[in-house]
Formats: C-alpha cells, sequence, structure tokens
C-alpha cells in the first residue's frame, strides 16, 4: 500500500515537472559524430551559452533541445574533441547534425587534455566512472595487452577478482553481480584464459560506462553494478586498417563505409599464441597441451532515413585448453544485437532492440581409448523497446520494457564409445522468463538542483517441464513437482526505485545522494574466485530467490584550480537479500538437484571512496583510496555467524600517473595496494585413513597478505609515413618483482609428512612487455 | 573423477603461467583439541577399530593424540552389540563383533557429558576383478599406472574407494567414485597421482585396496578431497561427517578387498 501511495507520487511528480511554456517553442535535434571517423559520441554536451541550460547526447549520440524562439550560441562539446559553437535562430524545429574534430591527431591521440569535463558535478547520477578507449591505451597492463576491465580496476571501489585476473567486484558485490554488457547483449562470461583477459577487445570498443550503484532505471538484473560498454560503429569516412603484435596476441581491425557518411563496418579480431611457443618447447608437459583464444567483433550499421538507424552488431570468442590425448576444454559467448533507433517527431527517441547472448562449454575426456564429452550452457533471447522524451531542457524522460527468455542447460554427458566406461546422461534444463518495465526522469528542478527519480518492476517466472524440488534445510529433497505441462512454476514480482538528487554548492562543488533498489534473478554458483568457465548459472525457482539490494549513498565532488583537478567522496550501504552459498563439501558440478548443495542468507557491504584527478596539463592521472567491507550471514555456515566475503578487502590504494614527455613519447605508472582478500586457513590438523586432513574454525577468518605492485609503461609514436602511422608500447608488470600471493596451499613436507608446509604460489613476478601498434 | 581432472586443469593452467612456488611462514591460530573419530567395520575378520584423538597444532609434528575412557559401543541392526576395549591410548577394538554385507552398523562413543553417534551401512560386496598396468598420458608425460577392473551393478548409489601402497608405502591420493555417471559399467579408471612426475617403475610391487562404501563415506571422501586437503582446490572447509554430537571423522562399514601386482 505503501508503495502504491510512492507510485501515485511519481507519477504526479512527472506530470507536474512537464509543466506547459507560455511561449512558442520549437526544437533543435541532431547527433552528434567525430568528424573524421563519423563515429557518434556519447555524452556530449549541447549547451546554451550565458543560459544554465543543456542536453547530452544519448548512447547514440542523438539529442533534442526545446527552447522558446529566439537567437541562441550553442556550444558543443566532448571529451577529446575541439567545441565547437552554433549561432542559431529559433523560429521552427532545427535538424543541427554535428561533427566535431579531435585534439591531437591520428594515433598519438594521447589524452593529456581530455576529461576536461570529467566526472559531472551538476548531474544527479552518482557512483559512475567513464572510459574511453584512448585512456586505455597508456595504462601499462600485463602482457601489454590493453584491457578497459583491468583499467577499471584502478578506480576506487572497482577490485581485480585475483592477481592478473580481468573480473572485477565492485562495492563488495560478486563477480555475478555486474551486468556486463556489450552492445546490449550480456556477457555471461567476460575473460577469457582463466581471466586473464576480458573478452573486450579495447580496438572495437568505443566507450564504457560503470555504474557502481545507483543504477539508472533502464539497467536491472544484477545487484552490484552495470558496465555498459559499447562497440565502435565503424568509420563511414574512410577505410582504415590497423593492428598490434604483442608478446601473447596479434590483433586486426579493419573498418570503413559502405556508402559514405550513411553507412559502415567494423571487423575487428584478436588471437593469442602462446601455444604456439609451449609447442616449441622440448618439455613433454608443454609442447603436447594447447591453451589459446580468439575472438571476432563485426558491425554493421545504416542509416535508412533521417529518421531512422539499423545496427547489426555481434561478438564471437573462444578458448581453448587442452592435452593432446586425455583431456580438452573450450568454451566462450557468441552475442548478437540488431537495433533500430527511429525518431517519433524531434522531441521522440526510440530504440528497439533484438539480443541474442550465448555462453557454452565443452568437456572433453578421453578414457581407455575412448572419446567421451560433457557440454553445458545458457541462452538468452531478449527484447527491448526503449523511448526518451525530451519535452523542455529541464526533464529527460525514459521508458521502456524489456523480456528475457532464458535456457539454461546445466549439463549432457555424450558417451561417445562402448569403451568410455561412462553412460550418456543429461541434467533438466531449465526456464526463465524476465520481464521489466521502467520510466525515470531526470529533471533539472533549479539551475542548482537536479533529481533523477524512476522506477522499474521486474517480474521473472520460472517455467518449462521438469521437476522442481522442494528442499529442507538439511539439505534433503521433501517433494517434487513434476511440471509436465511446461507452465509456470513460480513468479516473483519485484518493485525496484531508484532516486537521486545533487545539489551545487558554492565553489564549483556539489553534493549528491541516492537509493537504488535492485534484483538478481540469475546466479552464478562458484567455488573459485577467478570466474572458471565451468561455474554453474542457475536461475531464481521455487527453492532459489531473486537476490535483492538496496544501496544508499552520499557523495561530495569538488572541482580545483580551473577544473584542473578533481576530487570525489563517495561513501555506500548496501543491504544485500537473498544471498546464496554452497553447503560445505558440496558437489558442485555432477548434480542434478542444486538446490540441496546450496543455503541461503544476507550481506552487507559499505565503504567509502576517495579520488584526487589531475585532468589536464603534461601529468595526468589519479590517486584513489577506498575503504570498504563486505560480509554474509548464512545459516549453516560459520555457525549462522557474520563473516568476511572472499572479496572483502578493506584497504585499496591505486595511484596512476601518465606523464608526456613530448609529443612522441608518453611514459606511465600505476601502483596498486590492497589488503589481502579474506581466506580460510587451517586452525589444527588431524589423520583420517593414513591421510593429513586440516581442520578449520571458522569461514574467512584469516587473510592473504597485502597485495602490492608497481608498472612502469612507455609508448612511443613512430616515424609517420604517408599513410602509416606506428607506435611502440613496452614496459614491466611488476617492476619491483614483488611476490604476491596468488594461493595459499598446506601440504605434508616430503621427508618428514608429519610435518606441514605452507606453500605460496606467485604467478607473476616482474614481466617485460612490449608490443607494436599500427594505423593505415 | 570429473572435478578432479577440471582442478588439475587449472594447476595446469597456472603451471603454464609461470607460477612459482615458495614454502612460508604462516601465524595460524591455534584450534586444537576437537575430538576426531575414525572408525570402520570391515566384511574381513575383526578385530574393528575405533580411534579417537585430538587434533594438533598445524605448525606441530602430527602426533596420534589419543582420547582414553572412552565407552564406545559398536552394534548392528540384527541385536548384536558390543563395548570395545581400550588397547592402548585412543584405540579401541571389538573382540566379537563380525562385518556382513548388508547390515546396518551403530556407533556410540560418550567421553564425560559428551555424546556421539553414527550408522553406516555395509554395502553388497562388487566383485574386484583385477588388477592391470597401463601405460597413459599424464598431462604431456607418459607414465604407468595401475588399473583396478570391476563391474559396476545396475542400479545406482553404489560407492567405491581405493587405496593404493606402493612398495609398503601408502599413496595419499584419495582415490573415490560413485556411479552417478558410470551405472552398470566396466570400471577402467586409472589410480593416476596428480603429479606428472608421479609414475610406477619396474619391479614396483603394488597393492590395491577396493572398498564398497555407503553414500555417506562418500560424501566424507569427496568432501575432505574437495576441501579439506590444503590443495586449495575448493573452499575450505571441514568433511562432511557421518557423526552426530560435534566431532570430526567418520564411521565406515564398507567391505573390503585387496589385489596385488608387480610392475613388469
Amino acid at each position: 500500500m505503501r508503495l502504491r501511495a510512492f507510485y501515485v507520487y511519481l507519477f504526479f511528480l512527472m506530470v507536474s515537472s512537464l509543466s506547459l511554456w507560455a511561449q512558442t517553442k520549437h526544437t533543435i535535434t541532431g547527433s552528434v559524430r567525430a568528424k573524421t571517423t563519423g563515429e557518434s559520441i556519447i555524452r556530449a554536451s549541447v549547451t546554451v551559452v550565458g543560459q544554465h541550460i543543456g542536453v547530452t547526447t544519448n548512447d547514440y549520440g542523438f539529442y533534442s533541445l526545446t527552447l522558446p524562439d529566439g537567437k541562441y550560441t550553442l556550444l558543443i562539446s566532448a571529451v577529446g574533441r575541439q567545441p565547437q559553437t552554433v549561432d542559431i535562430l529559433l523560429t521552427e524545429n532545427i535538424q543541427l547534425p554535428t561533427l566535431l574534430e579531435e585534439q591531437g591527431s591520428q594515433l598519438q591521440d594521447v589524452t593529456v587534455t581530455a576529461r576536461t569535463k570529467g566526472r559531472s558535478i551538476q548531474s544527479a547520477q552518482m557512483g559512475v566512472e567513464h572510459i574511453t578507449t584512448k585512456e586505455i591505451k597508456n595504462i601499462p597492463v600485463l602482457f601489454g595487452e590493453r584491457d578497459v576491465m583491468k583499467t577499471l580496476q584502478l578506480l576506487p571501489g572497482v577490485q581485480a577478482a585475483a592477481e592478473g585476473n580481468s573480473g572485477i567486484n565492485v562495492r563488495g558485490g560478486a563477480a555475478d553481480q555486474n551486468l556486463i554488457l556489450l552492445d546490449e547483449a550480456p556477457v555471461y562470461n567476460a575473460s577469457h584464459l582463466l581471466g586473464f583477459f576480458s573478452t573486450f577487445n579495447s580496438d572495437a570498443i568505443k566507450d564504457v560506462t560503470l555504474y557502481k550503484g545507483d543504477m539508472p532505471a533502464q539497467y536491472g538484473g544484477r545487484l552490484s553494478s552495470v558496465m555498459d560498454v559499447r562497440m565502435n560503429d565503424g568509420n563511414n569516412q574512410d577505410f582504415h586498417v590497423n593492428g598490434g603484435l604483442g608478446v601473447i596476441s596479434a590483433k586486426l581491425n579493419a573498418e570503413g563505409p559502405i556508402e559514405k557518411g550513411q553507412s559502415s563496418f567494423l571487423v575487428s579480431g584478436r588471437r593469442t599464441y602462446v601455444d604456439m611457443f609451449t609447442r616449441l618447447s622440448s618439455d613433454s608437459t608443454k609442447n603436447k597441451n594447447s591453451l589459446y583464444f580468439y575472438d571476432l567483433n563485426a558491425k554493421l550499421n545504416f542509416t535508412l532515413s533521417h529518421r531512422d538507424k539499423l545496427f547489426i552488431s555481434g561478438y564471437f570468442g573462444r578458448d581453448n585448453l587442452s592435452n593432446a590425448d586425455i583431456f580438452g576444454i573450450n568454451w566462450g559467448n557468441a552475442t548478437a544485437t540488431v537495433r533500430w533507433n527511429h525518431t517519433f517527431g524531434p522531441r521522440l527517441f526510440s530504440n528497439t532492440s533484438l539480443i541474442y547472448s550465448n555462453y557454452d562449454y565443452k568437456l572433453k575426456f578421453s578414457n581407455n581409448g575412448s572419446q567421451f564429452g560433457v557440454t553445458s550452457g545458457l541462452r538468452d533471447f531478449n527484447f527491448k523497446e526503449e523511448l526518451q522524451y525530451y519535452p523542455n531542457p529541464r526533464n529527460n524522460i525514459r521508458m521502456g520494457v524489456n523480456a528475457i527468455y532464458h535456457t539454461l542447460n546445466p549439463g549432457v554427458l555424450n558417451a561417445g564409445g562402448p569403451k568410455s566406461g561412462v553412460n550418456d546422461t543429461s541434467f533438466q534444463k531449465r526456464y526463465g522468463l524476465e520481464n521489466a518495465a521502467f520510466i525515470s526522469n531526470d529533471w533539472k528542478v533549479t539551475d542548482k538542483l537536479n533529481i533523477s527519480y524512476g522506477a522499474r518492476v521486474t517480474a521473472f517466472s520460472a517455467l518449462g517441464k521438469g521437476d522442481f524440488y522442494t528442499v529442507n534445510v538439511a539439505g534433503q529433497v521433501t517433494d517434487t513437482l513434476h511440471n509436465k505441462d511446461g507452465g509456470i512454476v513460480k513468479t516473483y514480482f519485484t518493485p525496484e526505485v531508484r532516486a537521486s538528487f545533487s545539489y551545487q554548492l558554492g565553489g564549483a562543488s556539489s553534493i549528491k545522494a541516492s537509493y537504488a533498489g535492485n534484483t538478481q534473478n540469475m546466479h552464478l554458483l562458484s567455488t573459485s574466485s577467478g570466474g572458471f568457465p565451468t561455474d554453474r548459472w542457475v536461475a531464481s525457482n521455487n527453492m532459489i530467490k531473486p537476490e535483492r539490494s538496496h544501496q544508499v549513498s552520499l557523495g561530495y565532488y569538488k572541482n580545483l584550480d580551473e577544473d584542473k583537478y578533481e576530487i570525489t567522496v563517495e561513501t555506500y550501504y548496501k543491504a544485500l537479500e537473498n544471498q546464496i552459498d554452497y553447503r560445505d563439501g558440496a558437489n558442485v558440478v555432477s548434480t542434478g538437484t542444486i538446490e540441496t548443495e546450496l543455503l541461503y542468507g544476507k550481506g552487507r557491504a559499505y565503504g567509502i571512496e576517495g579520488m584526487l584527478r589531475k585532468k589536464t596539463g603534461r601529468l595526468t592521472g589519479w590517486i584513489g583510496y577506498t575503504y570498504s567491507r563486505s560480509q554474509k550471514k548464512i545459516d549453516g555456515i560459520n555457525n549462522g555467524d557474520w563473516y568476511n566475503a572472499v572479496q572483502d578487502r578493506p584497504h585499496d590504494i591505486s595511484i596512476v600517473g601518465m606523464y608526456k614527455l613530448n609529443p612522441k613519447w608518453m611514459l606511465s605508472a600505476t601502483w596498486v595496494y590492497n589488503t589481502g582478500n579474506a581466506v580460510s586457513f587451517p586452525s589444527g590438523k588431524y589423520q583420517a585413513d593414513g591421510r593429513t586432513v586440516y581442520y578449520y574454525s571458522e569461514r574467512n577468518g584469516y587473510r592473504m597478505p597485502a597485495y602490492h605492485r608497481l608498472d612502469l609503461g612507455a609508448t612511443v609514436q613512430l616515424k609517420q609515413r604517408k599513410h602509416l602511422s606506428s607506435e611502440l608500447a613496452f614496459g614491466v608488470y611488476n617492476a619491483y618483482a614483488r611476490n604476491n600471493a596468488f594461493i595459499i596451499t598446506f601440504r605434508d613436507n616430503k621427508d618428514d609428512p608429519n610435518k606441514t608446509e605452507a606453500v605460496r604460489t606467485t604467478l607473476f613476478s616482474i614481466v617485460p612487455f612490449i608490443s607494436y601498434n599500427f594505423k593505415f | 573423477m570429473r572435478t578432479k581432472v577440471l582442478s588439475v586443469g587449472m594447476t595446469f593452467a597456472i603451471m603454464i603461467l609461470m607460477g612459482c612456488q615458495k614454502v612460508i611462514n604462516l601465524d595460524l591460530k591455534d584450534d586444537a583439541g576437537k575430538y576426531v573419530i575414525e572408525g570402520n567395520i570391515t566384511n574381513l575378520a575383526g578385530p574393528y577399530t575405533v580411534t579417537i584423538s585430538l587434533t594438533g597444532k598445524v605448525s606441530n609434528d602430527y602426533v596420534f593424540n589419543g582420547v582414553d575412557h572412552a565407552t564406545v559401543v559398536v552394534g548392528d541392526n540384527t541385536g548384536n552389540s558390543e563395548t570395545l576395549q581400550e588397547k592402548t591410548q585412543g584405540v579401541y577394538q571389538t573382540a566379537t563383533l563380525t562385518g556382513v554385507e548388508g547390515r546396518k552398523y551403530y556407533l556410540s562413543v560418550t567421553l564425560g557429558d559428551k555424546h556421539f553417534t553414527a550408522t553406516s551401512v555395509m554395502p553388497h560386496q562388487v566383485p574386484f576383478d583385477s588388477l592391470y598396468i597401463e601405460q597413459e598420458d599424464n598431462w604431456g608425460k607418459i607414465v604407468k599406472t595401475v588399473v583396478p577392473v570391476f563391474t559396476d551393478p545396475f542400479g545406482k548409489g553404489n560407492s567405491y574407494k581405493f587405496n593404493q601402497t606402493i612398495n609398503g608405502n601408502l599413496d595419499k591420493t584419495l582415490y573415490y567414485e560413485n556411479d552417478d555417471f558410470t551405472d552398470g559399467k566396466e570400471s577402467t579408471w586409472s589410480l593416476l597421482r596428480p603429479d606428472p612426475d608421479s609414475t610406477l617403475h619396474l619391479n614396483d610391487q603394488v597393492k590395491v585396496e577396493m572398498q564398497c562404501i555407503d553414500s555417506a563415506a562418500y560424501k566424507y571422501w569427496y568432501s575432505m578431497d574437495q576441501s579439506s586437503t590444503g590443495n586449495g582446490n575448493g573452499l575450505p572447509s571441514n568433511p562432511v561427517t557421518n557423526i552426530q554430537g560435534g566431532a570430526l571423522g567418520y564411521f565406515s562399514a564398507h567391505t573390503s578387498q585387496t589385489r596385488s601386482i608387480i610392475v613388469k
């Protein structure tokens, strides 16, 4: 009831904010694009000079600005682009396409002057980070493989899942609580080679936005964060090829117009070649094995009319890990998105998306000369319709619907030949229908006060033929529902409210506050922290309830010294419900009744994040510090007491510096420090059947040693030839060769088995890298 | 079996990615003095043994720290029952009891005001047919291993454990399996040690014990292997015991057959 009253209130708030204007008004619409490539620019700002009025472009570079008739000067600007001013006389609706020139030229587009806008202190949006691929370029990373996710890890509130790993934990959230979207398609396993690389080839990526909390209402389905990755559209002016050769991988990217200025294509591919080196090894434990990945991004876009644009994009990636004879696993994602932009008149923008996403893995084994295999995966069909309505410069309304049909295949074992010693076995598939509707408004109440508010309602239905189990607290099946007709087994309705406001204080500073509710119906069951390909996704059903979260945050933002510096401080508290964990000794792979292996409880995460950023000058970069905690309380684990989640790492520091020595040379350094993971170490030992067994008195009661590392990098522009520009990037990962602990294990001493040794495994000591990148 | 292969795969990936290992000193909390009960009943002639001991510090050498003056009773579902005699400190033995396939066994341990109980059903014996030596590829190295051969009877619910002794030394690898995926099949899984350098050599004497265990015992060995052997594969925790009352350890009634082979 209270909720309904709130919605009624919300409705009136929305209607009242659309108050009619007395004067005659007309609308300026347009798209903002890059001059040299024709790429649409996201979040470009279009402001009326001399007034506190403006809009920013949406994900397709589109904007709409309705003003009373009159003379105006518009300032159009974007990160890393030369701003443009346009004088207009508004007496009728105007179309104003804008092409912005880049600052700097071609490959050496080092963004020293970038980010002049940086984090908006006006917008009500909190907890958001934007990254363009230009910013990724100069930050040194493992093997020199530029990676957007590893760059994100250097920001406050975002942590690496493990050493060298591209997985992220955002504000104490689990790895599966990040909604990772590639051109709107959810990517279920965003890592390659067991986590050392992300699935995002930086050549094909235009823009990445990470919401660490306070997600806008158009996003839903995960508790901790939304990472919205947008691919390049492809250059619609000229044909270009660029590529790179690195220590472990090579990549090539081709793009160009299909019809100049109207349509374009992009194809981008990448493959690692570590396996080619290991095959040269004389050591048979190395040369018979293979370990590689490849991926492919492709995109087409067409201008159908001045009101219609069509985008078709796809991703395909595959990893392969195998030993010649006995074992092999390959896994990967495939996504495809078809989007249609349509403008219904100057103030209403529509985007319709059809999205496909698939993740699967295949295991191959050999026994007794016979091969057998296991296949498992997950597939989504997804429809999305979103409208953006720009009634006046003070309001931007978004509304939409989304329907996703999930199919989960927990596993099919194909016995192969009669001698393999196993039987054909298959676990029942699971199906889910996830429907959502949302509405939100960004409302500029006054020049100083912005309010953003919205609501999202999700209905998740577990359906389909199959057996659904009722499981008691002891983990035993007490009842089985045979859903023969394939209808709905259980539906969960979860309303979510999102609201935030910002208020500008004097002296280029502002405060913001927000609340966001979230729901998650797809859950990843994992025993590893690094995202193992066989980790299992499950959907909400009669036993597994939707995970919920409620996050409140408060922030302070200040720009200093004429916007050269920026200070951000954000603090948050997140309450989590229906969190899932494995029972002790759970059978994690080979069970059809996974519900018997699970326990449910609650969680909490809180912290404070601070960042000082230098945005201009020869030296740019930032210092970030985070204090955060993440804990769980689940009956049946740790005697039902609160315990630290694996990702609980209270202190986290990152320092990133980029120095432009001269137009040719760019130097960079990053240093990171964090408290070790929470981990379970033994507190005693005994023997069972002659084997040493360790005794654990509590869950995650210990910590790994603190982690710290310095990376150094340099990029030099090589001599420019007529059509070819190229650069060399090199550096070292872990420059002072810190032996960071990846894992600590315990074993019997070889000479005296009654003694126990603790063994620290370090993955990477000092690792130099070099890569060559070219463009013509 | 499958999870084992997977975890080996993970280790292998780390190996390729230049992992380096070092023995370090760790300051661990000492939560000593937990009761550990280990009881085995077999279809072979007795006496059968139940041991009661206390956990020790991780940093200390392992010693069997037996607990005396316990009242230990073992019985079966046909009315046999016997109080065990303490032979040495913490080691309690039966005198008359006979293990029989298909019977359910009860364990009761009383220590002052503490009381622990457990039950275990001795499965029907599945014949252990033979042993042979084969060469196989262990992550790139050709190694010699031994293969125990038996045929799983039709109908799910059979579980097995193997102990391998090479030249009198117990191989501490845990070998266990159930018939979730292998129901009714002839089993030819080798006893492959995870270390690629582990191979059998000419004239090695290999003795293999095959146990038919119940599902609770399978769960114990499975969960011990997954989470309690310190190898870091899963989430560390204590094995899932079938002993009620808060003790560590297990009570297992199982059949036992042994075959031997000399590596040629």
